[in-house]
């Protein structure tokens, strides 16, 4: 046997990884009481911990934090910016369209002038249509609303 | 995922599900008043919450919850001055790794020390240790994480981690060795 006594580290990963790993070690550890009984009590420190419950938090942690997280039952940021380009893109849409039609009113139209009637036409629609979209934006927001509290 | 990255609130409780366990034995192990890991754990997820679209994937989402929970707890520690690591748990630990005579010294066999007995003294040993030492030792052999992710969580050299973990161990150990041997006399 090898009468010199195993490093601390040696004895630590005997412990930890097993005898396999250390075999010519293992000789030594088996007839030195002294570098076994070290072994041993890493052995068992090492079970207890492995063993302890893992840490808990004593509260009740997704109530704890989404409290603190800001709006977090309300429309997403971006959620909403994806509507607000929709909106804009439908205004410029609208825009545009307008603007066509006025430039090439001789053309589309055939006048000179556009009448009156037709332009109320246009105004009512495009705000008419602005209005649906914002009060479909409202729905979808009250449906996220809805779903965060069912789930919750 | 895509929900979250894209600050979807909805999405948020399942980082918090996924991450909780890490969280948990990182805020419990380095501070210890109870009172504080409410405070802590809000402050650590709204963070997150804040830092989310900076995400870069660099690493798993747990190591970098882990490293901002490591990085807000540490913050804690220092306004309250309580050391991570206190000076004596470095007494006598130059990181050589020679066998000690005193522990070569401290044999416990034939100690006739009862199992609950052992069991209590187990526990105090691991209590006992510096919280550094303690998180380690959690996420090490609890947790079961590799050096490397320790390291990319508190921001220490693999080595060094490696290093900390020897330490730690060695004085449970010796602690236990000198409970025993209290125990016997």
């Amino acid at each position: 046997m090898n009468t010199i006594h195993l490093s601390e580290e040696i004895l630590q990963q005997i412990a930890i990884e097993g005898i396999d790993k250390y075999p010519s070690e293992w000789e030594h550890v088996k007839d030195c009481s002294a570098c076994h009984s070290h072994v041993q009590v890493y052995r068992e420190l090492i079970m207890k911990i492995e063993q302890s419950p893992f840490p808990e938090f004593q509260f009740d942690l997704q109530e704890a934090v989404l409290q603190k997280i800001p709006n977090h039952s309300s429309t997403s940021p971006a959620t909403g910016r994806k509507y607000n380009n929709s909106i804009l893109i439908m205004m410029a849409v609208i825009i545009a369209a307008g603007s066509l039609i006025y430039l090439f009113r001789e053309k589309i139209l055939q006048v000179s002038k556009i009448p009156d009637e037709f332009s109320l036409f246009l105004i009512m629609g495009s705000g008419l249509l602005l209005l649906g979209m914002i009060v479909w934006e409202m729905f979808k927001d009250y449906d996220k609303k809805m779903n965060v509290l069912n789930h919750q | 995922m895509q929900g979250v990255l894209q600050k979807d609130p909805r999405a948020f409780p399942a980082i918090i599900r996924l991450t909780e366990r890490l969280v948990a034995s990182i805020v419990i192990k380095l501070v210890k008043d109870t009172e504080e890991h409410k405070d802590l754990a809000q402050e650590i997820y709204l963070k997150t919450y804040k830092k989310l679209s900076g995400f870069q994937f660099q690493c798993k989402l747990t190591t970098w919850v882990a490293q901002i929970s490591y990085n807000t707890c540490l913050d804690h520690l220092k306004k309250k001055k309580i050391p991570i690591l206190d000076i004596q748990a470095l007494d006598g630990e130059d990181g050589k790794r020679e066998t000690s005579d005193y522990a070569r010294s401290n044999s416990t066999e034939g100690l006739p020390i009862l199992i609950k007995q052992r069991k209590e003294i187990l526990q105090e040993a691991i209590d006992q240790l510096p919280p550094l030492y303690k998180t380690l030792i959690t996420l090490y052999h609890q947790d079961s994480l590799s050096y490397e992710e320790i390291g990319a969580i508190t921001g220490l050299p693999s080595g060094t981690v490696k290093n900390y973990l020897f330490r730690a161990r060695k004085k449970m150990k010796d602690s236990l060795l000198l409970e025993y041997k209290k125990e016997e006399l």
